[in-house]
C-alpha cells in the first residue's frame, strides 16, 4: 500500500481573514436564495390518499382489494416478516435472510384487521351484517372460498366500472359483508376503525391503513408522478420539483440486472449501498481512490496562485 | 393543489425529471465557476503575488 | 474518593482539544483563495435556514402547512433549504475530495464529514416521510420493502408517522448539529489542508519510492 499523497512543505504566509464574517455572509446569501426560491416556486403538496377517497373514486378496485385481504391472496396477506409468516415478499441471498431472522414483529392478519375486525365493530348497527358474519365465521374453509370466488367473479366482470356490481346469490354472506365494508369506507369510517383496532392502537401509526392502500390504490397515483422504482422514482418528487437527487446511485441499481430482475433486489441493493457507503466514509484509506485527486488535477486550479509562485 | 405529471428526459435506460436535471446541471456549473473565478481577497485586491510585484 | 478536581480536568481537556486561538483565528494561509472554500459555509447557512423554518413548522404542528398559506410558505422555505443544503454539501464534498483534504492527520475530519452526509440523507428521508401527503405515503409503502429486507422494518417502521416525525424533528437535528460541531472543531484544530506537493517535473513528489 502506498503512502498518502504528499503535501507541500513550503511554509505559507498568513493573510488576514474574518471567518465569522464569511459565515454571516454565507448565511445571508443562502437566506435570500431560499426566500426567492420559495416565493417563486412554492413547494409540492399532492393531497394524501384516504381509504374514503379510494372507496368513493374506485369502488370496484376497493372491493377487489378487500376481497384479496379476506381470502388471503393479497400482497400483504402473504408478505412475510415483519407482518406475518407468508413468503410472498420474503427476501434472502442464499442462507442470508435478515428479514426472516428479525421475525414477525408487527403482526398483521389481513382478513381480520382489514375486513372482519372493522365489520364486527359496526355489526351492532346492522342486523343483516351480524347474521352474515356469523354465517361466514361458522362456515368451512371450502365454503368460504366458494363464496369469495363467486363474488370475485362478479367484481372481475365489472372491473374498471365506476359502480359496484350487485352481489350474486352464490356469494352468500360475502355479498353482504363486502358491500357493508365499502359503505363504511365511503362514509369515512374504515380508516378510523383500523387506527383504533385493539392490536395496533396508536393514532399516530398509519401502518394498517397504509398497508391497505399500498396496492393498486397508491400505485396508480405514484405512476402518474413517476415515483415507481422502475421510473427512477426514488429521486423524483410530485409535480415539477426537484427531488432527492442525492439518491441517484441507490435508484440506479433498481434499473439494472441482476437487481432489477431478482426477487431479493432490495436486500442486494441495500448490501451494495452499505458497502459503498462504508467505502465513502473510509475514502482516505482506500488505495487508488485516495490517490484519485492527483489524477483529476482539479487541485491545481484551486491552488493555482500557490503553484505559480 | 393540482400537480401535473413531471416532465422527464429518457436517455437509454436513464430516466431523469427535468427539475432534477436542472439541479445537476447547476451543480456542475457552479462548481466549474468556483474553480474558474478568482476569489477577491479581504482587501479587494485580486491580483496574484506575481502581478503585485513592481 | 479521589481528590482530583473534575472541573479542572474538564477545562484542561477542553483546552487540549482546541484553544480559542485555534477555533477563531484572524489569519488564514495565503493559499486559501478560491470560491470552493465557501461551499462549507453555505452548507452551514442552509442548515441554519433548515433549523429556523423547521422550528416554525414544528411549533404549529404537522398539519399546519397543508391548510395555511403562511404555513405553506414556511414549508417552501424548508423545502428549498433542503435542496440548497444538499447542493452546497455535495459541492463542498467535491472540493474536499479534489484537494485530498484528508492529508496530514485530517482523516477523522473526512470521516465525520462523510457521516454528516449519511445522516443528512436519513434526516431528509424521515422528513419526506413526515409530510402527510401522497409523496410521504408512497415513499413509506415503497421504502418499507428495503427496510423489511434487511430486517429493520419493525424497528424503523416507515409506515409509523409518529416514529418518523419524532426522529425527524428531534433526533436527526441533534445528531447533525453535534456532528457539525465536531467537524468544525476538527477543521479548526488541524487548520486548512496545505496544497499537494508540486508534481510538475517530479519535484516535491516525495512518495516516488
Amino acid at each position: 500500500m502506498r503512502a498518502e499523497l504528499p503535501s507541500d512543505t513550503r511554509q505559507p504566509r498568513m493573510k488576514p481573514y474574518d471567518l465569522v464574517r464569511e459565515a454571516l455572509l454565507a448565511l445571508g446569501f443562502v437566506l435570500v436564495l431560499v426566500l426567492v426560491l420559495a416565493s417563486v416556486f412554492s413547494s409540492p403538496d399532492a393531497p394524501a390518499l384516504t381509504i374514503r377517497g379510494y372507496a368513493t373514486a374506485r369502488p370496484v378496485s376497493f372491493l377487489q382489494t378487500a376481497l384479496r385481504e379476506l381470502d388471503g391472496t393479497g400482497t400483504i396477506a402473504d408478505y412475510g416478516p415483519p407482518y406475518n409468516h407468508g413468503t410472498g415478499s420474503l427476501q434472502s441471498i442464499g442462507p442470508i435472510s435478515p428479514q426472516r431472522w428479525a421475525g414477525v414483529r408487527i403482526p398483521v392478519n389481513t382478513a381480520q384487521d382489514f375486513v372482519l375486525g372493522p365489520l364486527t365493530d359496526i355489526a351492532p348497527l346492522q342486523p343483516a351484517l351480524q347474521t352474515a358474519l356469523s354465517q361466514f365465521q361458522q362456515a368451512s374453509t371450502t365454503q368460504r372460498a366458494s363464496w369469495e370466488a363467486a363474488y370475485g367473479k362478479a367484481l372481475a366482470a365489472n372491473a374498471g366500472q365506476s359502480a359496484s356490481p350487485a352481489a350474486p346469490a352464490a356469494a352468500g354472506p360475502v355479498g353482504v359483508m363486502l358491500p357493508a365494508l365499502l359503505h363504511i369506507a365511503q362514509l369515512g369510517g374504515l380508516q378510523g376503525l383500523m387506527l383504533s383496532s385493539s392490536t395496533h392502537r396508536s393514532i399516530t401509526n398509519d401502518t394498517l391503513p397504509l398497508l391497505f392502500l399500498s396496492g393498486p390504490a397508491l400505485t396508480a397515483q405514484a405512476q402518474h408522478y413517476r415515483l415507481l422504482s422502475t421510473q427512477w422514482g426514488m429521486m423524483n418528487e410530485t409535480g415539477n420539483y426537484p427531488g432527492a437527487v442525492w439518491l441517484w446511485l441507490y435508484t440506479l441499481w433498481y434499473q439494472v440486472p441482476p437487481f432489477s430482475s431478482s426477487h431479493s433486489g432490495d436486500l442486494m441493493i441495500m448490501g451494495v449501498m452499505g458497502l459503498l457507503t462504508l467505502g465513502f466514509i473510509l475514502t482516505p484509506w482506500i488505495p487508488g481512490v485516495n490517490r484519485l485527486p492527483r489524477t483529476l488535477r482539479i487541485y491545481r486550479l484551486i491552488w493555482r496562485d500557490w503553484y505559480r509562485q | 393543489m393540482g400537480l401535473g405529471a413531471p416532465h422527464y428526459v429518457q436517455l437509454g435506460f436513464v430516466s431523469i425529471t427535468v427539475p432534477n436535471l436542472v439541479v445537476l446541471g447547476l451543480m456542475i456549473l457552479v462548481f466549474a465557476a468556483a474553480l474558474a473565478l478568482r476569489l477577491p481577497d479581504e482587501h479587494g485586491d485580486d491580483r496574484t503575488d506575481e502581478e503585485r510585484k513592481p | 474518593m479521589s481528590n482530583k478536581n473534575l472541573t479542572g480536568s474538564l477545562r484542561r481537556w477542553t483546552s487540549r482539544v482546541i484553544t480559542a486561538e485555534e477555533l477563531l483565528p484572524e489569519e488564514l494561509p495565503e493559499y486559501t483563495r478560491s470560491f470552493v472554500y465557501l461551499f462549507g459555509a453555505c452548507t452551514l447557512g442552509a442548515f441554519v435556514c433548515l433549523i429556523a423554518s423547521g422550528i416554525t413548522l414544528a411549533l404549529f404542528g404537522p398539519g399546519w402547512w397543508h391548510a395555511s398559506s403562511v404555513g405553506h410558505f414556511v414549508n417552501s422555505i424548508h423545502f428549498w433549504s433542503v435542496q440548497c443544503f444538499f447542493f452546497f454539501m455535495v459541492l463542498h464534498l467535491w472540493s474536499q475530495f479534489a484537494m485530498a483534504a484528508w492529508r496530514g492527520g485530517r482523516n477523522l475530519t473526512w470521516v465525520v464529514g462523510a457521516l454528516l452526509f449519511v445522516c443528512s440523507i436519513l434526516a431528509a428521508f424521515t422528513g419526506y416521510l413526515s409530510q402527510q401527503n401522497l409523496d410521504s405515503q408512497w415513499i413509506s409503502v415503497q421504502g418499507k420493502d428495503a427496510m423489511n429486507a434487511v430486517g429493520i422494518g419493525a424497528f424503523f417502521n416507515l409506515l409509523n408517522f409518529g416514529q418518523m416525525y419524532s426522529i425527524h424533528i428531534a433526533v436527526m437535528p441533534a445528531v447533525i448539529a453535534a456532528l457539525i460541531t465536531v467537524h468544525l472543531i476538527l477543521v479548526r484544530r488541524k487548520g486548512l489542508v496545505p496544497p499537494l506537493a508540486d508534481d510538475e517535473g517530479g519535484k516535491g513528489d516525495a512518495d516516488a519510492g
